[in-house]
């Protein structure tokens, strides 16, 4: 009887970074061959398909959503905090830029309005992050179901807000608000819905996130703060200060991307599961596929936007199998992720005796 | 009262939802977090429904088990031989799960429709009340009850007094999602008798709330999901009688989960009913390399 075991390694952060690459390269060929299968298409036309993906413009729509958000992630998870919350922190940071574009008389400020919209939605963001860091800090709940859950409430406050007190006077019944005011808009790249402004300022964040994760003492513990808590504590940092930290930079940051979302393509609150869109839910594998380091999350986010824009592409047949087919090939690639990570951290070994 | 009462208890859509639940209490007692039984319920929705338009209603119950199953334990391939952390791949396989269902459902329904099952309340009910029992009894009075517990309190400790956790963990798995294949047979064919793209979706992370805030115990479950039935199928009424908006219905049972497991938390109550601690915690047996 041969004997299997399952033991741990370590390979240089090259080799698996090559790994990842080789695994998305093949995940893509598996997909394009999948589907020609399935939609009867040939080959080519899914590959030109394909590479319209990535190069398309629109790419940039999604990067400034998934981009804030997974960088925000990958400090959470670098320090062990799984905040699954990030779509609740993103509506709510949707809400808080809206009620400052709409309620208050920042809103009709040029340039300032913007700002300030967004600064309150980072805010709020990591507001609605707080009572689950704080749960888990003094009580051990929990924090992935409790950040999971604040999701839904999110969705319903952003439901209700939509549909009772903040719905719009010129909307004829449609759950949303007013537009908001054309001072509080970011401009954008004329043709596109998004804005250079705020990609630039996404592309900024990650740098900085990462100077602040490897460069600083800070960010080393918090890294430290994964695997040894021991080490960290002995250090003369508090582990928990630096639990806290982490999540609420998280959730600021999807507060932020979710204020992107609202001046720059919404222009208006609509209800909160289309606000969330699951970029939340996404994001959480895209700084999971950038190795929770800001710096390969840009790359990262970059491939994830491509998928969405190829699900759209694969929809032109028909919408609601392209939607499926989109749907199953974009898990399919996920959980060849994990796999990929499972190869490179552990290594079967089998002896026969 | 009572008619009220007896409404609920029997309602389709209650059993189904009870019997998600005690299928994820399973499941999170041995220490896995659940995430991927949003998906599994999805899928297997469509399974459920395809295969009673194609079969009949007998062996597409025999059919949405089976495939439940298969999809559980790719599941569990992943978090056990795997080693993949159990949100990532709750997360991941649920994308997946989501566009196979649509798949499944696009690719062989015939109709958007079947006539459904008649089932009476007395079946129906009976049919919760004795998983629930059932549950309790396997959870609690056997030994493979206990070594799921364990492995959900402690794996280290419970690998040591030699259970061997990814076996335990796996069986849970199994016990556990014969029930959720069973819930989503009843709520395609007793209850909802049509499929739409994704229906179903959400209802996972429903049985996953109100499985946290019953504290992953059986007994206490039945009567906290009753309580939510009655609201989520009265809420209409609510709205028109007292004014309650629905959204505000609808976000109820998250904002009592963390609150009931707060306080349970913060009182001597944990110890009385004995949380799944590890939960989420990726175990990795120590081994050499032979």
């Amino acid at each position: 009887m041969p004997k299997v075991a399952i033991v741990k390694r370590e390979l240089s952060k090259i080799a698996t970074a090559l790994a990842k690459v080789l695994v998305i390269l093949l995940g893509l060929l598996l997909a394009a061959t999948l589907t020609s299968i399935a939609t009867g298409n040939t080959l080519k036309l899914i590959s030109i398909t394909l590479f319209q993906s990535f190069t398309n413009l629109n790419v940039f729509v999604y990067i400034s959503t998934l981009l804030p958000t997974a960088v925000g992630l990958s400090l959470a998870f670098s320090a062990n905090a799984w905040n699954l919350g990030a779509e609740g922190q993103l509506v709510f940071g949707a809400i808080g830029a809206t009620f400052i574009a709409l309620f208050t008389p920042l809103g009709r400020q040029e340039i300032i309005a913007p700002i300030a919209a967004l600064i309150f939605a980072s805010f709020l963001g990591a507001l609605w992050a707080l009572p689950a860091a704080l749960l888990k800090m003094f009580r051990g709940i929990n924090e992935a179901l409790t950040t999971l859950l604040m999701n839904f409430i999110a969705y319903y406050v952003a439901n209700y807000l939509v549909k009772g007190p903040w719905r719009g006077r010129t909307v004829y019944g449609y759950p949303t608000t007013d537009m908001i005011p054309i001072e509080s808009r970011i401009p954008t790249a004329p043709g596109y819905s998004f804005s250079w402004y705020v990609v630039v300022a996404c592309i900024a964040i990650a740098v900085l996130l990462y100077l602040f994760l490897y460069r600083t003492r800070v960010g080393i513990a918090l890294r430290a703060l994964g695997s040894s808590i021991h080490f960290v504590e002995l250090s003369g940092l508090s582990s928990k200060k630096l639990f806290l930290i982490a999540f609420l930079i998280s959730g600021a940051l999807a507060g932020f991307a979710g204020g992107v979302k609202i001046l720059v393509y919404h222009k208006k609150l609509v209800e909160g599961p289309i606000v969330g869109g699951g970029y939340g839910f996404t994001s959480i594998m895209v700084s999971w596929l950038g190795g929770l380091n800001p710096l390969f999350v840009i790359p990262a986010s970059y491939y994830t936007a491509a998928l969405y824009i190829l699900s759209f592409g694969l929809q032109i047949g028909s919408a609601a199998v392209g939607d499926a087919l989109s749907s199953t090939i974009v898990g399919f690639l996920l959980a060849l992720i994990l796999l990929a990570d499972f190869l490179t951290r552990y290594r079967i070994v089998i002896r026969f005796r | 009262m009572l008619v009220e009462v007896v409404k609920i208890i029997s309602d389709p859509l209650v059993v189904a939802l009870v019997l998600w639940v005690l299928g994820d209490i399973f499941v999170e007692r041995s220490g896995v977090i659940n995430l991927a039984l949003d998906g599994i319920i999805t899928a297997a929705i469509a399974t459920a429904f395809v295969s009673t338009q194609n079969f009949g209603y007998l062996i597409s119950l025999l059919i949405t088990v089976t495939i439940t199953l298969a999809f559980a334990s790719l599941f569990m391939i992943f978090i056990n031989i795997l080693h993949a952390y159990h949100v990532l791949t709750g997360l991941a396989l649920n994308i997946l799960f989501y566009g196979l269902s649509a798949l499944i459902g696009l690719r062989f329904q015939q109709s958007p429709s079947i006539t459904t099952l008649n089932l009476n309340s007395l079946t129906l009910a009976s049919i919760s009340i004795l998983t629930v029992a059932l549950t309790w009894l396997i959870l609690y009075k056997t030994s493979i009850g206990t070594a799921i517990r364990a492995c959900g309190f402690n794996p280290r400790a419970a690998e040591h007094s030699g259970v061997k956790v990814w076996r335990i963990r796996f069986l849970a798995s199994v016990i556990g999602y014969i029930a959720v294949g069973i819930g989503s047979y009843i709520y395609a064919t007793v209850y909802r008798g049509g499929w739409s793209q994704y229906t179903g979706r959400g209802y996972g992370f429903l049985a996953i709330t109100l499985a946290m805030a019953s504290t992953w115990h059986p007994l206490l479950s039945y009567p906290i999901t009753l309580a939510f039935g009655y609201l989520y199928t009265s809420i209409y009424s609510l709205q028109l009688l007292y004014g309650i908006p629905p959204d505000v219905i609808n976000a109820i049972p998250y904002i009592a989960s963390i609150t009931i497991v707060t306080i349970v938390y913060s009182t001597p109550l944990h110890k009385k009913l004995a949380t799944p601690r590890a939960l989420g915690e990726v175990y990795f047996r120590e081994e050499r390399a032979a």
